[in-house]
């Protein structure tokens, strides 16, 4: 390999460690803390395809092609057993 | 041009080159021929994909993500303690432990949890050993919670008496956190803008911490022995609104924050050491010193001292619980796995070079003269004034453990919600269970025998790392492969720690008995000002001989139903 894509694909691992060290924790948080809200509208929403009507009615319907790419990944979350051990924090 | 072989880099250029052998030979092996990753088997990552929890993530990042996860302040401390054997067994237990237990551990994990759907270690415990090991590995988690924020809670006090300033620079970080929580989450500022901020925030920091040291000398002056205990106080309080307050205000931008310092301090050890020969810094500390120092026999106490940088069970939740939920394929798992965890095991050298460039005078039994080693490493090749170094690195200690210890402390409190059930489910309320996940800790604390509460944190920590091995090998025969390579370091970290915490579970035990029989105080593991109250001092020991007890027969039985387990999966499997 040339030297200049080498040290091209050097600045990039660089980069992408720095990025997995410095940013990707925070990426998480924020994920989760925005899937904690957006999960709650979810199922208050759609519950129905969980099996628990709560709020199924025209509206939720017209919201629909909005949320159609969230669907899967609340759904997964929402009957997902949880265990006090998938939040374990990074302690090193 | 200092000798070589008197400066640190020789070492640890050698533990480089044994590091590179465990990863392109050892761990390639174990990879191809045990796991048999592949790249075409579809990962939790991409089956179960909902961009929170499981999604792919490039493997350089999901290095550096493991990386900075895994190495914290266990790699930096340990060889503090392990020291009183000299540096040469400090120096072979981090090379060897990490290369025949260290990794294996944390790639083994990430594996397991990747060849299971992604569960996590609970789960995990639950389907492949039972459901009352489960139970038995959470209350022995709770046991390892507290020793481990009695043990920061400690050293963060002993950090803020010891280097007046540091209470006001870790202040300013705490203050600037708060305003980069608000603009990343409420007003959404740009990334970039608060990267700079946080970077100023830890300049300023550090200049704050070199100028003015004034008030807390005063503080710790008007105390006297008392000023330790009273920082105490203050990091409870703090504690207690970073776990009480919601994640994104206080603790996510802190964790954020804390990350600059720290991985700069990191870097600036890792090439101090290195370049050691080039700038005349020479190792002080004897190679050897004797096997039986006062705190305890060479074996089983030096296999616990060093956990991470060695071998660290908690790394094995880190991988079960997040990363491995991430990997984008199964042969990244070496590369994350064991790649990162011999990285840590060049920190922990690192840290143990900052020692080793300190004679036995200027270490003088104070934990805290890693700032002093760490700054003639660093002002010896970077230039700069001792004072700013010394600020930056006892800035460096206690954010590291600060971090650690707002998480440990929020952990604690989801964790009693989950655990107590029932009568005492009272226990789980979020602010009783912050409360008691603080008072406890800073009771163990008070008492001042950090060593022995060090013994039993490593102590817990390494067997958590035996009993993941046991569990991995439990996975690799239900697999019908051969689980030497997990089997035997498993089954030697079950017996070094066991033996460990019944080593320091005696040394409180017979300090116990000798104050019952003849009233004499001195034999009981307190520093002032508890020692100055031989009753208090002596309920103290009691209540750790107890914990050690407890940590025991929880590890003992935790034993058992593994290897029952382990036995089961060998029958089914032949």
């Amino acid at each position: 390999m040339p030297l200049n894509r080498r040290l091209r694909a050097a600045g990039r691992w660089l980069r992408d460690f720095l990025y997995g060290a410095l940013y990707h924790q925070l990426y998480l948080d924020s994920m989760k803390y925005a899937a904690s809200y957006r999960d709650f509208v979810l199922f208050m929403l759609y519950s129905d395809l969980l099996g628990v009507p709560l709020f199924s009615n025209t509206l939720t319907l017209r919201l629909l092609p909005y949320v159609l790419g969230e669907l899967y990944g609340w759904r997964v979350r929402a009957v997902k057993e949880k265990d006090v051990t998938d939040v374990a924090p990074e302690l090193g | 041009m200092a000798d070589i072989l008197q400066t640190p880099s020789l070492w640890v250029l050698g533990a480089l080159v044994a590091y590179g052998i465990a990863y392109f030979v050892y761990s390639k092996w174990v990879d191809e021929k045990i796991w048999e990753s592949s790249p075409d088997r579809p990962t939790p990552a991409h089956m179960y994909m909902d961009g929170v929890e499981f999604f792919p993530v490039s493997r350089s990042v999901l290095y550096g993500f493991q990386f900075k996860s895994v190495a914290a302040l266990g790699p930096i401390l340990g060889p503090f303690v392990a020291l009183y054997y000299g540096w040469v067994p400090a120096l072979l237990w981090i090379v060897l432990g990490n290369m025949f237990i260290g990794w294996v551990q944390d790639y083994s994990t990430i594996m397991i949890t990747v060849r299971n759907e992604g569960r996590s270690m609970g789960p995990l415990v639950y389907q492949y050993v039972g459901e009352r090991p489960r139970s038995i590995l959470l209350g022995y988690l709770l046991f390892y919670l507290l020793i481990i924020s009695a043990v920061f809670i400690y050293l963060i006090s002993l950090f803020w008496a010891a280097f007046p300033g540091t209470f006001l620079a870790t202040l300013t970080i705490i203050v600037f956190s708060v305003i980069i929580g608000h603009l990343l989450y409420k007003m959404q500022a740009n990334i970039y803008a608060v990267t700079l901020l946080a970077i100023f925030a830890v300049v300023l920091a550090v200049f704050i911490g070199v100028k003015v040291p004034g008030p807390e000398q005063r503080i710790n002056e008007a105390l006297g022995k008392n000023a330790q205990a009273f920082w105490m106080v203050v990091l409870a309080v703090i504690l207690f609104i970073a776990s009480i307050a919601p994640m994104p205000t206080f603790i996510t931008p802190m964790n954020f924050v804390s990350t600059f310092p720290a991985l700069a301090g990191v870097a600036i050890l890792i090439i101090g050491a290195l370049v050691s020969p080039a700038v005349g810094v020479t190792l002080k500390q004897p190679t050897y010193t004797e096997f039986w120092p006062k705190i305890g026999p060479l074996f089983p106490v030096l296999f616990v001292s060093i956990a991470c940088g060695a071998i660290s069970g908690w790394h094995s939740l880190v991988s079960t619980s997040t990363t491995g939920k991430q990997l984008d394929v199964e042969t990244d798992a070496r590369p994350v796995g064991a790649g990162a965890m011999l990285t840590e095991g060049m920190l922990a050298l690192s840290a143990l070079a900052a020692y080793m460039v300190l004679s036995p005078e200027e270490i003088g039994g104070k934990i805290s003269s890693f700032v002093l080693g760490a700054t003639r490493l660093s002002s010896s090749y970077l230039g700069g004034t001792a004072a700013m170094w010394k600020a930056f690195f006892a800035l460096f200690l206690v954010i590291y453990a600060i971090t650690v210890q707002t998480l440990v402390t929020r952990y604690w409190r989801v964790f009693s919600g989950e655990v107590f059930t029932g009568g005492l489910s009272f226990l789980g309320n979020k602010y009783i269970a912050t409360i008691t996940g603080l008072a406890i800790p800073v009771l163990f604390a008070l008492s001042g025998s950090w060593w022995n509460l060090w013994i039993y944190f490593g102590g817990s920590n390494q067997l958590l790392a035996g009993l993941a091995l046991m569990l991995v090998a439990i996975i690799i025969v239900r697999m019908k492969k051969p689980p030497t390579y997990a089997l035997l370091p498993a089954i030697f970290m079950t017996i070094v720690t066991i033996s460990a915490l019944i080593w320091e579970t005696y040394v409180y035990a017979h300090g116990v008995w000798v104050y019952l029989t003849t009233g004499d105080a001195t034999v009981l593991q307190a520093k002032p000002p508890l020692s100055e109250h031989p009753k208090a001092a002596f309920a103290m020991n009691t209540v750790f001989v107890f914990v050690g007890i407890a940590l025991v027969l929880l590890g003992l039985m935790m034993t058992y139903y593994l290897v029952e387990a382990f036995k089961r999966a060998k029958q089914e499997a032949s």
